[in-house]
């Protein structure tokens, strides 16, 4: 990214704030969702808008502990519930050039097949408020494929940094389809999600994203979203009629090449696919 | 003497005349040959133009008649022979027939047929029986006036590079200079400034020496002739990790290659994000292989082209590790490239005019 847009930088800004707050908790914590895949994989020659401003953060439930409460945590850095009923995703309004004040949010959520809640949203982390955190499925890849990276700030004036777990691309793909698959056919469908699987399978060495699938194949917290994650690839991505590859011709919009798309998605889906058979 | 002459053009009495004096540069020390003179016709069937009286040092004369041509086909020397029997001329083999050139085709029938020849280039064969003389000599083997006819087109690779050279090149090169730069003939490249002028794609003063090259101009006109699919052999493939990953592994890359396109003219002038990645590279199918190409029709977003001449590579420039062609070649390709490229084109020809300095050497 040549020029960073101003929400960019309020959005990695209020990332590090989240990031800052929970610092007790910080080794808990991997970065998963939109800013992990630009942290992972950059634009990937795709000129659409690479990340929301949302941040989106796993907890693993095995390590995180109960003091302090994250909500606490939260609130004093400046970050309220969304609703009152809302469930795991906090928000904080931040003032922009334009004074309109961009409301930027951080979701807290917990793999569901570590999760201590096994209801349908709240994740129920003991010694933490029930909505603080929600469950989602087909994130367990995170805290498994995740290696330790620095962020820092998108502006010179800010020297923050912090050493912080990342999701792997492998963990990102895992989650991504599940995502797909789960939203396809709702409001809540986002074709963005669909740009960001091409991003992954664009930035990773097939080797590579197969070396960490395996791992995700391997482990009992991750195997089952994995496996049923290869299918999904294999019907959102290696074929042309796919859903996933025409969302990201839909998301490329304009800017972007349907026929290159869907043959990159097809080719690359393939390739990843044939060596995880 | 010349004006008594019958039936014969200025042209061929000038012809004629630097025959004789062709002739008198071979003759051994001691010969010489009159000035000419026109005879009676000794036949209506043969035109014979002039003839000139031949003295040996022993005293001895004989006779050479002369016949101008302004051409003889090799198919032409059998009719003249025959016309040359019937006639009773020239049966001793004193029968020259004089030309501005003469193929070698044409010399071989002619030797076959005992009958002279000399040529302005200086292929000559003379035979006369009394006094006896012998003179055989070797000139030219090509038309030296094939030069004065223009070129007709600018398609082809070798035409390409005189193009390339002109455009290229602050101070316009001369003939020999071009001829030197691009490994072509003088003659070829003299017909491609001939074409050239009388397209007013270049000035010429004095004697044809370039004062200048109208660059923009020559470049469509050059584009016109030799599109891309002309000028090398086309393959489309995908690199479905996108074009950096492509740029990313060429700057690694020892093949021989020059990056055209889209993707050159965005080195050098700011434009929309390519989407064609066009590379000019040798034996494009085993490339691919190692660039992890697949090949492509539908969605493909690149091409390489196996070029039908190593010019696409003159003056080529590395940035951050990679080849790029010289712009003048970019613009040429971007022209006749599908897509955008005919916009893109201009947008880098603007550029060049306004930084001729960048890039013209």
């Amino acid at each position: 990214m040549s020029v960073v847009d101003e929400l960019y930088v309020i959005a990695r800004r209020v990332l590090l704030d989240a990031l800052d707050a929970l610092g007790p908790h910080r080794n808990a914590i991997v970065l998963v969702g939109a800013q992990a895949v630009y942290l992972r994989v950059g634009e990937a020659d795709l000129a659409v808008a690479p990340f929301t401003t949302d941040g989106d953060l796993a907890i693993d439930p095995a390590v995180l502990a109960e003091i302090p409460p994250l909500e606490k945590a939260l609130m004093d850095a400046g970050f309220l519930p969304k609703t009152k009923d809302s469930v795991g995703v906090w928000i904080t309004k931040r003032p922009t050039s334009k004074q309109v004040d961009a409301d930027v949010a951080v979701d807290l959520l917990v793999p569901a097949s570590v999760s201590p809640g096994t209801g349908r949203r709240a994740a129920r982390l003991p010694g933490h408020h029930s909505r603080a955190a929600r469950i989602v499925r087909g994130l367990d890849g995170a805290i498994i494929d995740a290696d330790v990276m620095r962020l820092d700030a998108l502006e010179a004036t800010d020297p923050r940094a912090f050493d912080v777990r990342v999701a792997g691309p492998a963990a990102l793909l895992v989650a991504k389809v599940h995502k797909i698959s789960e939203r396809h056919g709702t409001d809540r469908q986002t074709d963005k999600d669909a740009l960001d699987v091409l991003r992954l399978l664009r930035g990773t060495e097939t080797d590579d994203l197969a070396t960490r699938y395996v791992k995700l194949l391997g482990d009992k917290r991750s195997e089952e979203a994995a496996k049923s994650a290869r299918e999904l690839l294999a019907a959102q991505f290696a074929a042309r009629a796919g859903i996933g590859v025409q969302m990201a011709i839909r998301s490329a919009g304009a800017l972007g090449n349907a026929d290159e798309i869907a043959a990159s998605c097809e080719a690359l889906a393939s390739d990843l696919l044939k060596v995880l058979a | 003497m010349l004006h008594e002459m019958r039936n014969a053009t200025l042209s061929d009495n000038s012809l004629l005349r630097e025959g004789l004096r062709e002739l008198r540069r071979r003759l051994p020390p001691g010969w010489s040959a009159s000035e000419l003179t026109s005879e009676p016709r000794t036949s209506i069937a043969l035109a014979a133009d002039a003839t000139t009286e031949l003295s040996a040092p022993n005293g001895r004369t004989g006779t050479i008649t002369f016949e101008a041509r302004a051409r003889l086909d090799p198919k032409a020397v059998r009719p003249l022979v025959d016309k040359l029997r019937l006639s009773g001329v020239g049966l001793q083999g004193a029968f020259v027939v004089v030309a501005r050139y003469l193929g070698e085709s044409t010399r071989g029938r002619l030797r076959d047929a005992d009958v002279g020849y000399l040529d302005l280039t200086g292929n000559a064969r003379i035979v006369v029986a009394d006094p006896g003389l012998f003179i055989e000599t070797q000139g030219a083997s090509e038309d030296p006036d094939r030069e004065e006819r223009p070129a007709r087109s600018l398609r082809g690779a070798k035409a390409g590079r005189i193009v390339r050279a002109l455009i290229d090149r602050r101070e316009p090169p001369g003939v020999r200079e071009l001829a030197i730069l691009t490994k072509m003939n003088a003659g070829y490249v003299s017909r491609v400034l001939a074409l050239l002028d009388t397209e007013a794609l270049v000035t010429r003063v004095g004697h044809g020496r370039l004062e200048s090259v109208d660059w923009p101009a020559l470049l469509r006109r050059w584009t016109q002739d030799a599109p891309l699919e002309s000028r090398g052999a086309i393959g489309t493939y995908l690199e479905p990790r996108g074009l950096s990953a492509l740029v990313a592994r060429l700057a690694k890359s020892d093949e021989r290659y020059a990056v055209t396109g889209a993707l050159a003219a965005a080195a050098l002038a700011p434009t929309a994000p390519p989407r064609l990645a066009t590379i000019w590279i040798r034996d494009a199918v085993a490339a691919a292989t190692r660039l992890g190409l697949r090949p492509a029709e539908a969605g493909a977003n690149v091409m390489l082209i196996e070029p039908a001449d190593e010019e696409v590579f003159e003056g080529a420039a590395q940035r951050d590790g990679v080849w790029y062609a010289a712009p003048s070649q970019v613009a040429t390709d971007l022209l006749t490239s599908p897509g955008r490229g005919p916009a893109e084109g201009e947008e880098l020809i603007t550029w060049m005019q306004g930084n001729e300095e960048k890039w013209r050497r």
